[in-house]
């Protein structure tokens, strides 16, 4: 038998444990990692990340204009990239267009001296628990190759995502709500959709769920609206009647079993995942907190709040997409766009790391911020800028990240990394090494093919914990 | 894109601790090695010892060889660095390696560190990565699934059980192990199990009772020819091999656009099957059906194959998208037809696999000079050349204006493309400065590519009012002299050559090295393929597909038995069916894989023949319970000898088509366009959106077109559970499987409704012991809620003064719609009628009065309704929504009728003297005795052309599930005029009575009075409602939709024995 034959049975083993409890015991401990079909399928060691909120500002925010100061740039304002920067390939080939100047403020914030401008004021006075990463590059010029990048380590669709391989290699520690959750801050679709936070060619059971974020978290999660309690309990004993009489006839499909414990999980979601969004548990200060007093606030300061509820609960991963749809894209009038993004962010993202510190959570909760890419110096349509995968910023933080300083560099211009880059590959095995998860052992076969997230080309960057 | 060349050696094996149990190589040691020494070697050595040169007869690029050695001996000894060859020559004691500059103190100390502590190197499974290179070891060629196809003597009997060569085979293993195989399933097993497995959907209950009353001899095999000849046969078989090919129709990146065209290969692949294509053909047609056959509409679209790779539209670095294009194709096509993920040979040779860099590129090379089309016809020759007859033809006709309209549009397209071409990179833009005629085949290629987001940008451009007036009236004149130009041929998505010489591919993609031909996997076939060129082609993909196709190569055959073997019975001999390499699976029968393999070739690849071997077979009628099991399992605990059947859960579409069939809405029209996932036509024709799988199928494991599955996985999540138990889809499906056995079976035996439930969803009888259990839902059904009761709920009068009104309730009743077509209202028109409204919605949903439109902006029709909470014109406004000449506009009254409170309505529709529309919007509050009447006149745009075929409809729209009211509605009426004020005023004077009718003459009316049939035109014109649709359900009928919802629920429904 090849270890490709044991690795499956392995996994559906894990399925069959979980079916064959009774429900009395599952509901006596919810977090017996034994007796969870996600029950964690790698080794790990501990550290001190056990969750990550993944906040997603799609579309692309601007490294030049945030967290990466290029004081060149205000000198070269008008003209065009000196030759001595290489030409990248641009997606609107505005590549020789004049460089654009920021029109931030600048200062450095926090005992680290980190510099952050103006346009993320509350940010900044969380600095000293940032590490930002000026270094971070990327294969996909366009968004859809960006994105998919960032979630998957590829530009083209079909490999799992990040959230897919941190589920398979931990699992969740809560198996009444779902170990990889994702949220957006409007109904437009993320560019590539769901399968960003897909499973490519590992089993469904690993994607992330999509929550809603009012109403009901989950779709078709709580009973229809004609169908009374009554019903559903009286309809739900007849089936579990005939299953598992059909399963105690055919003992050597477990599956039979597992799929009755499906139903009884499923049905305690219908009260577990209500609770989990339910905000009018926070008092009114913690809301605030989060900006949700605020309207321009509210929507993604109800998400950030959400996460913490969830990682609280022993959800896994996290992902929250803030600007749904690219709105992060700017190659024009850049202005105007990142003033109101930013300001829709920048309270919420504070006030989720203020609360994580205050709740002694920022430990165990690795957050990272960043878009699928950068933009570039260049400018795009006069006031735009085009984007930029060779160069660009991501912070993390908490999670065990050591706070306070920058890493890595871009050239002069801040078109290319060019100090300790790291690539995507690089950053997703830094957060699998965050989280205790050696991302070369993190391996699932197919094919014939040993895959792991970073396609054997990642580094974890370890120097981020010192 | 990849990195690859910068570490190269970092590749694939870094740690194998998770599989396999390292020899004695610590973690740390791998560590070591692989940061300090393997970089070492690799940037500094294996230049002049390694794959391209081997200086000394030394390579210093595996374990095995370093240890071997060259021309002075071993260059390490394992723990000995004093005597190890390498240390002495990197120290340049006896060699002085390397010979342009020493190694620093710190790198030589690496090495001898590294050696002393026992030269760990990375291994696998036990096996240490192979040597790179063409040198293949005796084991590697050796490898059992590259041994030529042998034949094998059939087994000496095993005994008396078997009907077939396969149960010889099959027995033979299962006497050594000591086991009896499984006895024969019972008839209704067996016949549920040859449906889903042949046709993917279930038997109907006749089905299996034709069976089981059949006793003459060879029922059996009857009953497989005959479902063989089914044409939905072909239909389940092509799901299974569009899996495989990763089949979808749209582009599976951001804009993930819709490929209209892409069913045309769906259908190639169903009739392929249904016609048993001989399996050879099918492989040659789809790699290389331009070339073998560029006269058959049937070969072109069965090149679709090669297209369904993940397409960017406005993707800029080109040539990166070319390549990703290749890599595609080319990795698809090992997958697919030879079972080897060669995916790891485009940047290295293969670490597991006698598969080289240099064959991923030879397999490539086929490609090479492949183009993409999008242009040619999917038609046969002879239809083409009388298409192309009539269309030069008809552009003989009319030059002057067609050079005219050229002149007009040539600058717009030279605009769109010079704004297209910019996008790219410079080296790019020469290359679209060139003439055609002077670009290589790989510029060609690009050229190509950017000529597609050209056409797209111009497809987009904007033109000027004056010349859009100007083409249209230049197309008007063509038309007056040339007649209508002659419907285009549909497109296929095919490929062609671009000419004769084939193009090298360079190794690794990367232009500085060795380039390579055409050619196959070379440890099979070493040497590069003879080619046949014709005039347009290289022959280089017929070459490839001939060399896959034919009987010598080992793979082909046995991948395609296998697989099919493994669709029958859950897994194959060998259990990876994509991967016959050295980290798959070993066949559990490797002499009757090779046996049905060459049978197969034998009788000239033809699937059915397979099929039929399969299912006449004792192996695949073995009931899934065996009653030595327990002894058995011990000894096989994976089935791996088949001495029982395995139980399996059915497919997302099997289950979707299984639930459909049993509701008796399963739509047996085949072929064609994609369809919505409301369709009631069977899953292979849903439409198959990469970035958006529909969530049912997906939580059943369905496919998103991303990867190629050769087998689906079978997972339980709570999604599913709750997609199956509280999604609409499949609880209108028991809804209409319970009204099918009610019509059926009657409404007065609980017992025989039990019965025919599970009859029709699970192909079995009710056991006694679940007739009560089932019966538990029925506890409100049968114990009376008087039917007229629950009517009386339905129709009631609005406030005390009027007669019975109609309820309409946003989320249980449809709206009511008159019978198709046959009514229709146009302007101008008056509306009256009765109402009370309960709701808003949150959103800016319309709650729609009475309407004869499908919310289509583009399809004329009008609309009444009240607007909700969002809209653009303020909650509650009463409106009039239009699509006529002028478009869609929204005629708002401003008048604000409240909820909870009846009203008298009225709106009439005319075309004002200036050819403008002119709406008169009555509302009268009606539980007042004083209630005013307010009116409000507004004018709009244009109200000719506001018609529609599609029904009327009261409290909705024409298949639309929103915009419906909430309340209550009566005494509507429609007249086909517009009636003065003065008229309606006296219609209201008369506080309602008949609502004048007589007088009138409305051309429909309904008044809900009428005792026999509520929703009868009380105009006498004969415009009934359709009550069908809105007569509340029975709770006999209720608790059976309970019962059939539960039975879809239940395992026995999912998975099969």
């Amino acid at each position: 038998m090849t270890t490709y034959q044991s690795r499956r049975e392995m996994l559906t083993s894990a399925g069959m444990g979980f079916g064959a409890l009774p429900l009395a015991a599952m509901l006596a401990d919810s977090s017996r990692a034994d007796v969870n079909p996600n029950a964690a399928k790698v080794h790990h060691r501990q550290t001190k990340a056990k969750s990550v909120i993944f906040l997603f500002m799609e579309g692309g925010p601007s490294h030049i204009d945030l967290f990466d100061p290029k004081p060149l740039l205000k000198k070269l304002s008008g003209q065009s990239m000196p030759e001595s920067f290489e030409r990248p390939v641009t997606a609107m080939g505005e590549v020789n267009s004049p460089l654009l100047q920021d029109q931030r403020k600048w200062a450095q914030h926090g005992d680290s001296g980190l510099w952050i401008s103006d346009w993320l004021p509350r940010t900044a006075t969380c600095a000293d628990d940032l590490a930002v990463i000026r270094s971070c590059w990327s294969n996909g010029i366009n968004h859809a190759g960006g994105v998919c990048s960032m979630n998957t380590g590829s530009p083209i669709a079909g490999r799992p995502s990040l959230g897919a391989w941190v589920n398979y290699g931990l699992g969740s520690e809560n198996e009444n709500l779902p170990a990889f959750v994702v949220m957006q801050d409007t109904n437009s679709q993320v560019v590539n959709g769901a399968r960003n936070w897909g499973t490519g060619f590992m089993p469904a059971i690993y994607q992330g769920t999509r929550f809603n974020t009012t109403g009901n978290p989950i779709s078709n999660l709580s009973r229809p609206k004609n169908e009374d309690a009554a019903v559903q309990q009286r309809k739900l004993k007849v089936l579990d009647y005939l299953n598992r009489r059909h399963a105690a006839a055919r003992p050597q499909q477990t599956e039979l079993e597992a799929r009755i414990a499906g139903y009884e999980l499923a049905f305690r979601m219908q009260t577990s995942a209500p609770e989990a969004v339910d905000l009018s548990q926070e008092t009114a200060e913690t809301q605030t907190l989060y900006g949700m007093d605020e309207k321009v606030t509210a929507t993604f300061g109800r998400q950030c709040l959400l996460a913490r509820r969830l990682v609280e609960r022993g959800v896994r991963f996290v992902q929250l997409y803030h600007g749904a749809g690219s709105k992060w894209d700017s190659h024009s009038a850049i202005e105007k766009n990142h003033t109101s993004l930013c300001k829709q962010t920048d309270q919420c993202v504070a006030g989720l790391l203020k609360d994580l510190k205050q709740r002694g959570l920022l430990d165990s909760t690795l957050v990272v911020w960043g878009g699928e890419f950068g933009r570039t110096p260049m400018s795009e349509k006069g006031d735009g800028r085009d984007h930029n995968p060779t160069g660009f910023t991501m912070w993390m933080a908490g999670g065990g990240v050591k706070g306070g300083r920058t890493i890595g560099t871009t050239d002069e211009l801040g078109l290319h990394a060019v100090e300790d880059r790291l690539h995507v590959h690089d950053l997703h095995s830094t957060i699998l090494w965050l989280m205790g998860l050696n991302h070369r052992e993190v391996v699932y076969y197919d094919k014939g093919r040993p895959e792991r997230i970073d396609q054997n080309e990642g580094h974890p960057y370890s120097g981020i914990v010192a | 894109m990849l990195r690859f060349f910068v570490n190269t050696f970092a590749l694939i094996v870094t740690s194998g601790s998770l599989v396999c149990a390292q020899d004695s190589a610590s973690p740390t040691q791998l560590e070591f090695f692989e940061t300090r020494v393997r970089p070492l070697l690799h940037s500094r050595c294996v230049k002049c010892h390694g794959e391209y040169e081997q200086k000394g007869d030394l390579r210093l690029d595996s374990l095995e060889s370093l240890l071997h050695g060259g021309e002075s001996g071993p260059a390490v000894v394992t723990g000995q660095p004093t005597e190890s060859l390498l240390l002495e020559a990197v120290r340049y004691e006896s060699f002085e390696m390397p010979p342009d500059k020493r190694l620093s103190e710190q790198e030589i100390t690496d090495l001898e560190t590294w050696i002393r502590n026992g030269v760990a190197w990375p291994k696998l499974n036990g096996k240490s990565v192979r040597l790179q290179g063409a040198a293949f070891t005796k084991e590697e060629r050796s490898f059992w699934s590259l041994q030529p196809l042998t034949h094998p003597d059939l087994p000496p009997s095993a005994g008396r059980w078997g009907q077939n060569e396969i149960d010889g085979f099959v027995a033979a293993k299962l006497k050594a192990a000591g086991i009896e195989p499984a006895p024969t399933a019972d008839d209704d097993v067996l016949m549920r199990r040859l449906y889903f497995d042949l046709l993917g959907v279930p038997p109907s209950p006749e089905d299996i009772s034709e069976f089981q009353s059949e006793k003459s001899d060879g029922r059996w095999s009857r009953f497989v020819d005959r479902l063989l000849a089914d044409s939905r046969y072909g239909e389940h078989w092509a799901r299974q091999w569009l899996d495989v090919v990763r089949y979808a129709e749209s582009d599976g990146f951001r804009a993930d656009f819709y490929r209209p065209e892409a069913w045309r290969y769906r259908d190639y692949v169903v009739n392929a099957f249904n016609d048993d294509k001989p399996y050879d053909r099918f492989i040659i047609e789809q790699l290389a059906g331009d070339e073998v056959a560029p006269e058959k509409a049937e070969a072109l679209v069965a090149t679709g194959f090669l297209r369904t790779y993940l397409y960017e539209y406005n993707q800029r670095d080109a040539r990166t998208q070319w390549q990703d294009i290749l890599n595609q194709v080319t990795d698809i096509t090992g997958e697919v037809f030879l079972g080897l993920g060669i995916g790891c040979a485009r940047c290295h040779d293969h670490k597991f696999d006698p598969i080289l860099q240099e064959d991923y590129y030879r397999l490539q090379a086929c490609f090479g000079t492949m183009l993409p089309r999008d242009d040619i016809p999917a038609a046969d020759a002879a239809e083409h050349q009388r298409y192309r007859q009539q269309y030069e033809t008809w552009l003989s006709k009319g030059v002057e204006h067609r050079e005219e309209l050229q002149r007009i549009k040539e600058p717009y397209l030279k605009k769109a493309a010079k704004a297209a071409t910019q996008k790219f990179p410079e080296d790019i833009q020469v290359i679209m400065a060139k003439p055609p005629a002077d670009r290589t085949p790989l510029e060609l290629q690009l050229a190509d590519l950017v000529n597609r987001q050209i056409l797209y940008d111009e497809s987009k451009g904007k033109t000027s009012d004056a010349d859009v007036k100007r083409i249209a009236e230049l197309e008007k004149q063509i038309m007056e002299v040339a007649g209508k130009e002659p419907a285009k041929l549909p497109a296929a998505i095919t490929v062609a050559d671009l000419g004769a010489m084939p193009q090298l591919l360079h190794l690794g993609a990367d232009s500085d090295r060795r380039a390579v031909a055409a050619g196959g996997v070379s440890i099979i076939n070493a040497s590069p393929f003879q080619l046949q060129p014709s005039k347009n082609s290289t022959g280089q993909r017929t070459a490839l597909a001939k060399w896959i196709a034919s009987p010598k190569n080992p793979l082909t055959a046995r991948v395609i038995v296998n697989r099919i073997w493994q669709y029958h019975f859950g897994s194959g001999l060998v259990e990876t069916a994509s991967d016959f390499g050295s980290l798959g699976g070993r066949p559990s029968h490797p002499e009757l894989l090779d046996w049905l393999a060459s049978e197969f070739i034998a009788h000239d690849w033809s699937i059915k023949w397979l099929h039929r071997r399969i299912l006449n077979s004792s192996t695949w009628q073995m009931s899934a319970f065996h009653p030595g099991a327990v002894v058995a399992q011990e000894i096989d605990p994976e089935n791996r000898l088949r001495w029982r059947f395995d139980i399996r859960r059915l497919s997302a579409e099997q289950i979707r088509d299984a639930m459909l069939t049993s509701s008796g809405e399963l739509r047996s029209e085949q072929g064609g366009p994609s369809v919505e996932f409301a369709s009631q036509r069977r899953s292979l024709y849903l439409k198959a959106i990469r970035n958006a799988p529909e969530p049912l199928l997906r939580s059943l494991d369905g496919v998103d077109g991303l990867n190629s599955i050769s087998k689906r996985s079978t997972t339980t999540t709570p999604t599913q559970a709750l997609n199956l138990m509280n999604g609409d889809w499949v609880r209108k499906r028991a809804a209409a499987m319970a009204k099918r056995i009610l019509d059926e079976a009657g409404a007065s035996d609980p017992t025989g409704i039990v019965d025919a439930a599970f009859r029709t969803a699970l192909g079995r009888g009710a056991e006694v012991h679940e007739v009560p259990v089932a019966m538990q839902l029925f506890e409100n059904a049968f114990r009376g809620q008087d039917m007229s009761a629950v009517a009386a709920q339905w129709f009631s009068p609005l406030c005390e003064l009027t007669g019975n009104a109609v309820s309409i309730d946003s989320d249980h009743q449809a709206p009511l719609a008159t019978t198709d077509g046959q009514l229709v209202v146009t302007a101008p028109f008056t509306f009256v009628g009765l109402m009370k409204l309960n709701s808003l919605y949150a959103d800016a949903t319309v709650r729609t009065i009475i309407s004869q439109w499908d919310s289509n902006n583009k399809n004329g029709g009008w609309s009444i309704g009240v607007t909700s909470e969002k809209s653009a014109h303020q909650p509650r406004n009463f409106i009039l929504q239009v699509v006529g000449d002028a478009g869609y506009e929204v005629v708002a009254s401003d008048l604000r009728p409240e909820l909870g409170k009846p009203y008298l309505v009225a709106v009439t529709v005319e075309q004002a003297d200036s050819g403008k529309g002119k709406a008169r919007f009555f509302l009268q509050p009606l539980d007042t005795k004083d209630g005013k009447l307010k009116t409000a006149d507004v004018e709009f745009k244009s109200a000719a052309g506001v018609t529609s075929k599609v029904p009327v409809m009261l409290g909705g729209r024409h298949k639309q599930s929103r915009h419906k009211w909430d309340g209550k509605l009566d005494q509507v009426a429609l007249f086909s005029k517009s009636l003065n004020f003065d008229t309606i005023e006296s219609l209201f004077a008369d506080q309602l009575k008949t609502v004048v009718i007589a007088q009138h003459a409305p051309v429909a009316a309904w008044d809900f009075d009428n005792k026999e049939n509520p929703v009868a035109d009380s105009s006498s014109h004969g415009h009934d409602l359709n009550i069908q649709a809105t007569l509340p359900v029975s709770p006999l009928e209720k608790a059976v939709t309970e019962l059939c919802h539960v039975l879809f629920n239940s395992n026995e429904f999912v998975y099969i024995d």
